[in-house]
């Protein structure tokens, strides 16, 4: 976050922040979208189907039932689960609405995702396959160390390898095909990630964005340093000084290194999701820091007055 | 004879010489007009291609630079347009003596106001005078909308709120008058960008916003960009003040039965809760954790885990994650606390506890916590919001039963209301009823319990990326 005063590097900075701004708009516009909007519906008695027999277990795993899971919500089962929802400072109503769900562990959605512990409907990815989806899980594989080399969206004969080898760590069968237990295992979902969805995006999209932003600026940097990197970008959203948007906090003329010398464009690691995560749901370390600098390498007078609040790792926030 | 032999005989080799440097000398002649002309062949080959290409790099560098003029002058424009409605707008609703005028002119401000600060935020970022720009129309677009809201309801504005309208409208005009020395320039035929392009000047133009001696009329009122939200002070953490080293045995108590080591004091936090921070191993993992230098609470701690594949594999993410939230919590001296949320990703569960007053979910007071899945170890807990907002508060009485708030809702309610204490527009709170509705998909609607009025609604959108969550 620093100004570069010379004026010959102006006219290259505008076209490199615009060459990125067009690239990540592409990126972001052809990324593919996880949201699936949970078609939930609350169970009763008198509900009946998979998940109830997925709840049924888990109250009897856990003592509040007894009997066998038979997939009916009877008067017995609401007994159970009203006395699960007073174990739990939950509303005592019988009804297992999503509070509920959430404390069960049991996803009300209909449709899969990988907490809900149905079965996929998306199609399995095998050697041959290719696109974002193989893309995403070889990221994940390279991350956790069963693939090397670069995520190119091509499922070959070295990523079927790494899949073997995933499945076989995780006590799954080792097929080398990704089916819906294989994906549920690594947090990819089969059938949301082919479609592109138009609405509600946002948040996924956001914490992409938000990603590239800590893995560009502040990879090397403590975790704690990292969230509060992200933090930073959203209290500027927050505050009255900056644009409403985390795209326009970013993108802002000069506001971010990462987006003149292009190294937000990087694919992000787990860390930097994690750290995104983190401030996207309250952590900031800085408790409302608007900037920061490396005091070693700022240059920036103007930057370099601010009165400095906290350092974490290389960074001072201010 | 001799004489001639000698001569004849020496003449032979120098006419054999002269024939051989004859040839020689054809040779390099050849040679050197040769490499000559190979020489300027590849020359002229190789500055054509070099000008080709330099003409090609020049001619994508002009169209690049054209383009981003483009979207410049677009930005300045319409930055142009939106403060140019300002000033004329704010004057109207200063002499409008119709509540219903004035609501209109209200939103006419607001989308004015929205246009400029979407367009100025295309601008550089890094200047007092521009943050203080940005700041001013930003804070006019939210003190609109929020008196319009208000007019909206049957208050009409007061006298003294149309004399601060007049003087920002005075305000707005110092904004022209900026964006027109800009134009000044622009007028001379300048480019934005490009060597002494208006860009240059651009930040200049503001500079009267940054001086000290510059009077903005203080804007308190009811929305997230209002005064009154700045400077918060942690009231909920208060007591005596304690030093760095204290810090550590307060460290060592809040983490009993976990195995902590190398703990460190790295430096204080002096953002808006004065904290001494410590870096320390937690379970053998890096962890970092912030203490309230006043009366000694833990206000933030966080861990990274390790990225192995075990997370990748989804354990029971079940009530003992939520139980070990709590039980976390209460070591920490947050009492009466109710697991309100839970949200689950990547084999880490976030869980929002708030507390309860008199059966009353107090939502603005909330503190988030970590659980890892695999073993439900708490990993992190931030008390931020419970810091700056949690105190005894009078409640009121309810005037709406929960019966009659349900006859409100279009949607068939799974649950009974519950009374919740939720934060709306900034710092106002609202004692509402909180229904769990299922349509489409979840949603939780709230009606006051005062009014009976609906005044939120919140969508439960489950995305894989960030987990279930609420819009």
């Amino acid at each position: 976050m620093q100004i570069r005063k010379s004026t010959i590097s102006v006219a290259s900075k505008c076209l490199l922040v615009f060459m990125a701004l067009m690239i990540v708009v592409g990126l972001l516009v052809f990324y593919p979208t996880d949201t699936e909007i949970a078609d939930a519906a609350a169970l009763k008695q008198g509900s009946s189907g998979s998940v109830v027999k997925t709840m049924q277990t888990k109250l009897i795993n856990w003592g509040y039932l007894s009997g066998k899971a038979d997939g009916v919500f009877g008067a017995k089962t609401k007994s159970a689960v009203i006395a699960f929802q007073r174990a739990n400072g939950l509303t005592a109503d019988g009804v297992v609405g999503i509070r509920t769900a959430q404390a069960m562990g049991i996803s009300l959605s209909t449709s899969s995702s990988p907490s809900s512990g149905g079965t996929s409907t998306g199609t399995a990815l095998k050697q041959g396959s290719s696109g974002t989806v193989v893309k995403t899980m070889q990221t994940k594989l390279i991350s956790w160390g069963y693939l090397s080399g670069k995520a190119d969206g091509v499922f070959g004969a070295k990523t079927k390898t790494a899949v073997i080898a995933f499945q076989r760590a995780n006590g799954l069968p080792a097929d080398g095909v990704v089916g819906s237990k294989t994906a549920q295992a690594m947090g990819i979902t089969l059938s949301g990630s082919q479609t592109t969805s138009g609405g509600g995006t946002t948040s996924s999209t956001d914490l992409n964005l938000l990603a590239r932003v800590v893995y560009g600026e502040a990879r090397g940097e403590p975790y704690t340093g990292q969230v509060a990197v992200a933090a930073v970008v959203l209290n500027r959203v927050r505050s009255s000084s900056f644009p409403n948007s985390i795209a326009g906090v970013v993108y802002q003329s000069g506001a971010f290194d990462c987006v003149a010398d292009g190294q937000i464009n990087m694919t992000p690691n787990d860390s930097a999701f994690k750290a995104a995560r983190d401030a996207l749901n309250g952590w900031d370390p800085s408790y409302g820091c608007l900037f920061y600098y490396n005091p070693r390498t700022a240059t920036s007078k103007w930057m370099l007055s601010r009165t400095i609040k906290l350092n974490i790792g290389n960074h001072a926030f201010c | 004879m001799s004489t001639k032999q000698v001569r004849v005989f020496c003449e032979e080799p120098q006419d054999n010489k002269k024939n051989k440097k004859g040839k020689n000398g054809k040779v390099v002649k050849t040679a050197v007009l040769g490499t000559a002309f190979g020489l300027c062949a590849s020359a002229i080959v190789g500055l054509s291609v070099a000008l080709y290409f330099a003409d090609r790099t020049v001619q994508t560098h002009e169209t690049y630079q054209r383009q981003m003029d483009a979207v410049y002058s677009r930005a300045y424009y319409d930055l142009l347009d939106g403060a140019s409605g300002l000033g004329v707008t704010l004057r109207k609703i200063g002499v409008s003596n119709s509540p219903r005028m004035q609501q209109s002119l209200l939103y006419e401000v607001w989308a004015s106001a929205s246009l400029a600060e979407n367009s100025l935020a295309m601008f550089e970022s890094q200047d007092d005078g521009i943050l203080q720009a940005q700041k001013f129309v930003n804070q006019l677009g939210d003190y609109s909308q929020s008196l319009a809201r208000r007019v909206g309801n049957g208050t009409p504005l007061t006298a003294e709120e149309r004399e601060k309208l007049m003087k920002m409208g005075d305000m707005a005009d110092l904004y022209m008058n900026a964006l027109e020395q800009v134009q000044n320039s622009l007028g001379e035929g300048k480019m934005f960008v490009g060597d002494g392009g208006a860009l240059e000047g651009f930040t200049s133009a503001f500079s009267q916003f940054s001086d000290p001696s510059f009077e903005y009329p203080e804007m308190i009122y009811d929305g997230p960009f209002s005064d009154a939200l700045e400077n918060r002070e942690p009231i909920a953490f208060i007591g005596e003040e304690i030093t760095a080293k204290i810090g550590v045995d307060f460290i060592t108590d809040y983490f009993k039965g976990y195995d902590i080591s190398n703990v460190e004091y790295i430096g204080d936090g002096n953002g808006d809760i004065p904290t001494f921070n410590y870096s320390l191993l937690v379970d053998g993992a890096d962890a970092f954790v912030q203490i309230s230098r006043q009366g000694g609470k833990l206000v933030a701690f966080n861990m990274s885990t390790s990225s192995g594949a075990e997370q990748a594999v989804k354990q029971e993410a079940g009530p003992t994650c939520q139980q070990n939230a709590l039980a976390f919590a209460d070591r920490l001296g947050f009492k009466d606390m109710q697991v309100v949320w839970s949200s689950s990703m990547n084999g880490e569960c976030y869980i929002n506890l708030a507390p309860v007053q008199n059966g009353v979910i107090l939502y603005a007071d909330l503190v988030k916590v970590k659980v890892r899945e695999r073993d439900s170890r708490v990993i992190g807990l931030d008390a931020t919001h419970y810091a700056f907002n949690h105190r005894d508060r009078q409640l009121p009485t309810p005037v709406v039963t929960a019966a009659q708030a349900a006859e409100k809702l279009s949607l068939p309610c799974e649950s009974e209301g519950r009374l919740a204490l939720i934060p709306l527009h900034g710092k106002s709170e609202v004692l509402t009823y909180e229904f769990e509705c299922h349509s489409d998909g979840t949603y939780f609607i709230y009606i006051d319990a005062l009014s009976g009025d609906e005044v939120n609604i919140l969508y439960v959108i489950d995305d894989n990326g960030m987990g279930m969550r609420t819009m």
